[in-house]
């Protein structure tokens, strides 16, 4: 098919690349540009110093560790919620992503009011949280509904046939291991690689519960000792390391992955016995209670009495207002540049976007700074609540922008070939025809964005403009030397507003997609 | 009405709104805790009329502080003033030509030692650093910081890690009055007899306080909120027969090509004045006034009863950097 490429054909590639090199590009080689050849100086001493190894490999300890134990978590999980009723496994699975949707600093705040020194159940039971177990243990809690979802989404591809034809010749239990557990095992892997990737980036667990790990080190360079391009050069190495291990992981995916993809998506299996029902459930409402109800509810024990909630939301009101305007924007800015980036289909580009998020906040930070700090235009969104617009979209763009990317790619072509063929122009096509039928998935990582830009705080803080506050650093201020109750309160508070905006999206989401696919 | 005229309708509103002349107003970016420092610039502008937009620090959390981002904005400064809650890092910045001169008149009374002698920043309302102990634990409380070294308190004390905040400061210090070698031997042999590494001050007040250990390094305004809310601990000056206690006062500093530099002008000569002074002391975070015109209330101590580690601030800021990076290699596991 032939089609006579318009001006609109040719500029609008190039409008939307112009926008992601603005948001995304420039500031990432701003940070890294070479001050004098200072940040290529770094780099070898980095490498060659013993601590960064060691540091590294305290992280790869605890991202392993936090990986191992998310999918044992969430594995088991996303199994059960197959053989459960589709009404109940809607419940279950909005309830067992709370500990995502939440930030993760107020989920370890959680923990440590529920089972950490003077918390609620430290009669009872008391885990010393400042070490690397301690670590673990939170990032598994926070992490687990990454491998879960992987796994139901693999397994509801399973072709029931199969599982009923090996049951015909063993046992429930035999069956179930034999063929649904390897069948699923590459999904389960793959959710259990995200894990281990975002936990060695991730910053705010470790560094409440004082554990050095590679994260810290970029962090301590920026602000102990001022080293800016150290930073940077330390930003890089993660960077490599983190797409090493993804490039390695998705070589070896990608091989076992075909099993199940040419199967429907939502393959329901035949009705499980009442046992098997009971059990899997049980085990959902128990996870869910434990890693989601029970640290929440002492944050709530604690920020009782109910006057200290309304009292967190009146000192906090401007910073709640700040981040609400920001995550709406951010969301939706960053919803429709990952449409648009998608239907370019530029290959490296997602990988540029990747780039930003791995390379670490405060170093993104900097180099937002340094590329907007500028007068005129440029200056105008540095100096107001535009640059954290910006830094949001350019921190958590990858996540749309690959979703959107696939989801883009599953479509089918026919629909518009067949619009191209009478002539329809692409920018109609991508409006009447491309739009309305990834709309449900817009609104769902609309709301991931939403969640994602609400709880962000490395690069945020960097650049917030005077007078301006998200809460998620007042929320981290706060931790420092205000009262408890006012600590619990707030995160209440801003838990509920994550929550709320992931809850509206994705009820947002089930509506389109049943206005759209039936 | 069409889209297209709603659109340029509120365009031009914004042009306009933009066009006007907005209330004065002043940048200010400060490391004192927000629970202390925002009463006085909401009094500030009660009194003057000029709106205070003001950026906290979040140091304990280890983000990138206020420092890197001045020294990232030296170009383009929003800034007006950096008060600072310590004095080292100010005269960083100074040296990296982030900060510029304003022999502010308020800084006449304030004695030289506390300030800049070319006017780049003024130190008021300082701090002690002290040893915090429990009362239930300890009978005869240790009186130096070389008691970190003491076998006898092995695992049982705490401080906050050295390459932040005030701690870090003291660290500085330390290696300009010993030298690399003693001060490095020194935190060394802290990290062997299991000296708890915390978050920050806060965290090593608490942890003594709940009993998790027996005593710890902490700041005064720290320590005194302990005492004032019932705990069972005290504190104390150490050192006081050998190399005397830090004293590390806030510092108020202009930026260099500050945006609206009679506002901060304005805004550094209130910080420097004795009812700030005045009521800082009388806070909670128990500040020790230097302005020797400001009435020091009874709870505070006094200056002049303390004996001081004798050494210029410039001293601790010039090892500052050194010290730090040899404290992140020594603290890294």
């Amino acid at each position: 098919m032939t089609e006579t490429r318009g001006f609109g054909a040719v500029f609008f590639p190039l409008g939307v690349l112009a926008t992601f090199s603005i948001i995304v590009i420039a500031p990432l080689a701003a940070a890294c540009w070479p001050e004098e050849g200072s940040l290529w100086n770094a780099l070898p001493t980095l490498i060659g110093s013993g601590s960064t190894w060691k540091l590294m490999g305290s992280s790869l300890i605890i991202a392993t560790g936090a990986s191992l134990g998310a999918t044992l978590l969430g594995a088991p999980a996303g199994h059960a919620l197959r053989y459960v009723s589709p009404r109940v496994r809607g419940i279950l699975l909005a309830g067992l992503f709370i500990p995502m949707a939440a930030p993760a600093h107020v989920m370890a705040v959680a923990w440590i009011e529920l089972v950490g020194h003077g918390g609620l159940l430290a009669s009872w039971i008391e885990i010393p949280f400042y070490n690397r177990a301690g670590v673990i243990f939170v990032l598994s809690c926070v992490y687990f509904p990454i491998p879960l979802f992987a796994t139901l989404a693999a397994s509801r591809r399973i072709p029931p046939a199969l599982e009923e034809a090996a049951r015909l010749h063993t046992g429930w239990i035999r069956a179930f291991l034999g063929v649904t557990v390897p069948l699923a095992a590459t999904s389960t892997l793959a959710g259990g690689i995200c894990v281990l990737l975002l936990t060695l980036l991730s910053f705010s667990i470790p560094s409440l519960f004082q554990v050095p790990v590679y994260t810290s080190e970029i962090y301590e360079r920026f602000s102990a000792t001022h080293d800016a391009a150290g930073a940077a050069a330390a930003g890089l190495c993660l960077l490599a390391f983190v797409s090493l291990i993804a490039t390695i992981a998705v070589r070896r995916l990608r091989r076992h992955m075909g099993q199940l993809q040419h199967t429907p998506a939502c393959m329901e299996p035949r009705q499980a016995s009442r046992g098997a029902i009971c059990l899997a459930s049980t085990y959902c409402l128990a996870l869910w209670a434990f890693t989601t109800m029970l640290p929440l509810l002492a944050v709530a024990v604690r920020a009782l009495p109910p006057a200290a909630c309304v009292a967190a939301w009146r000192t906090a009101r401007g910073e709640i207002m700040c981040s609400l305007a920001v995550s709406v924007s951010v969301a939706t800015g960053g919803i429709v540049l990952a449409f648009l980036l998608a239907r370019i289909r530029g290959g490296m580009l997602p990988l540029l976007s990747a780039a930003a998020f791995c390379v670490s906040g405060p170093v993104l930070g900097v180099g937002l700074i340094r590329f907007w700090n500028h007068d005129g235009l440029r200056g105008m969104v540095y100096d107001g609540l535009a640059i954290l617009v910006v830094a949001g979209m350019a921190r958590h763009l990858v996540f749309p922008h690959l979703g959107l990317s696939i989801a883009s790619s599953q479509l089918p072509a026919c629909l518009e070939e067949a619009a191209a063929v009478h002539g329809v122009s692409k920018w109609r096509r991508t409006l009447c025809v491309v739009l309305p039928l990834l709309a449900p998935t817009l609104v769902l990582w609309w709301s991931l964005l939403f969640m994602l830009a609400w709880g962000e705080l490395d690069a945020s803080v960097l650049v917030a403009p005077p007078g301006w506050t998200p809460v998620s650093v007042r929320l981290f201020s706060l931790m420092h030397y205000g009262p408890s109750s006012m600590v619990a309160a707030l995160s209440l508070v801003s838990t509920l507003f994550a929550l709320g905006g992931a809850g509206g999206g994705f009820l947002a989401y089930r509506l389109l997609r049943r206005q759209v696919y039936g | 009405m069409g889209w297209t005229r709603i659109l340029l309708v509120i365009a031009l509103t914004s042009l306009l709104a933009g066009c006007l002349p907005g209330k004065p107003e002043v940048v200010v970016y400060t490391s004192l805790d927000e629970m202390y420092s925002q009463p006085i610039l909401d009094d500030f502008t009660a009194s003057t009329g000029i709106l205070v937009k003001a950026v906290y620090d979040t140091e304990a959390a280890k983000t990138t502080g206020l420092v890197t981002r001045l020294i990232e904005e030296k170009d383009r400064p929003r800034a007006d003033v950096f008060w600072n809650n310590e004095v080292v890092q100010t005269i960083v910045l100074k040296g990296k030509g982030v900060l510029q001169a304003h022999p502010s008149q308020a800084a006449k009374p304030f004695p030289d030692h506390f300030k800049d002698p070319q006017g780049f920043w003024t130190g008021f309302a300082a701090r002690g650093r002290v040893i915090i102990y429990n009362t239930n634990l300890v009978t005869t409380p240790p009186t130096s910081i070389q008691a970190f070294l003491d076998p006898q308190w092995k695992g049982k004390a705490a401080m906050a890690r050295p390459i932040f905040g005030t701690t870090a400061t003291e660290a500085a210090t330390l290696f300009a009055l010993w030298g690399e070698e003693k001060a490095r031997a020194f935190f060394e042999g802290i990290k062997t007899n299991g000296v708890a590494v915390l978050a920050g001050n806060a965290s090593v007040r608490d942890a003594v306080a709940r009993g998790d250990y027996a005593f710890g390094w902490t700041d005064t305004d720290d320590a005194n909120g302990a005492v004032e809310d019932g705990l069972p601990v005290k504190w104390l000056f150490p050192d006081q027969d050998g190399i005397g206690t830090l004293i590390i006062p806030n510092t108020v500093s202009m930026v260099a090509g500050a945006p609206h530099p009679e506002a901060g002008r304005e805004l550094i000569d209130y910080l420097l004045s004795p009812a700030v002074e005045a009521k800082l002391a009388n806070l909670r975070s128990l500040q020790i006034p230097l302005n020797p015109n400001v009435q020091t209330p009874e709870r505070v101590p006094k200056l002049s009863g303390v004996k001081t580690i004798d050494l210029p601030f410039e001293a601790a800021a010039d090892q500052m950097e050194h010290a730090m990076t040899v404290l992140r290699e020594v603290f890294s596991s």
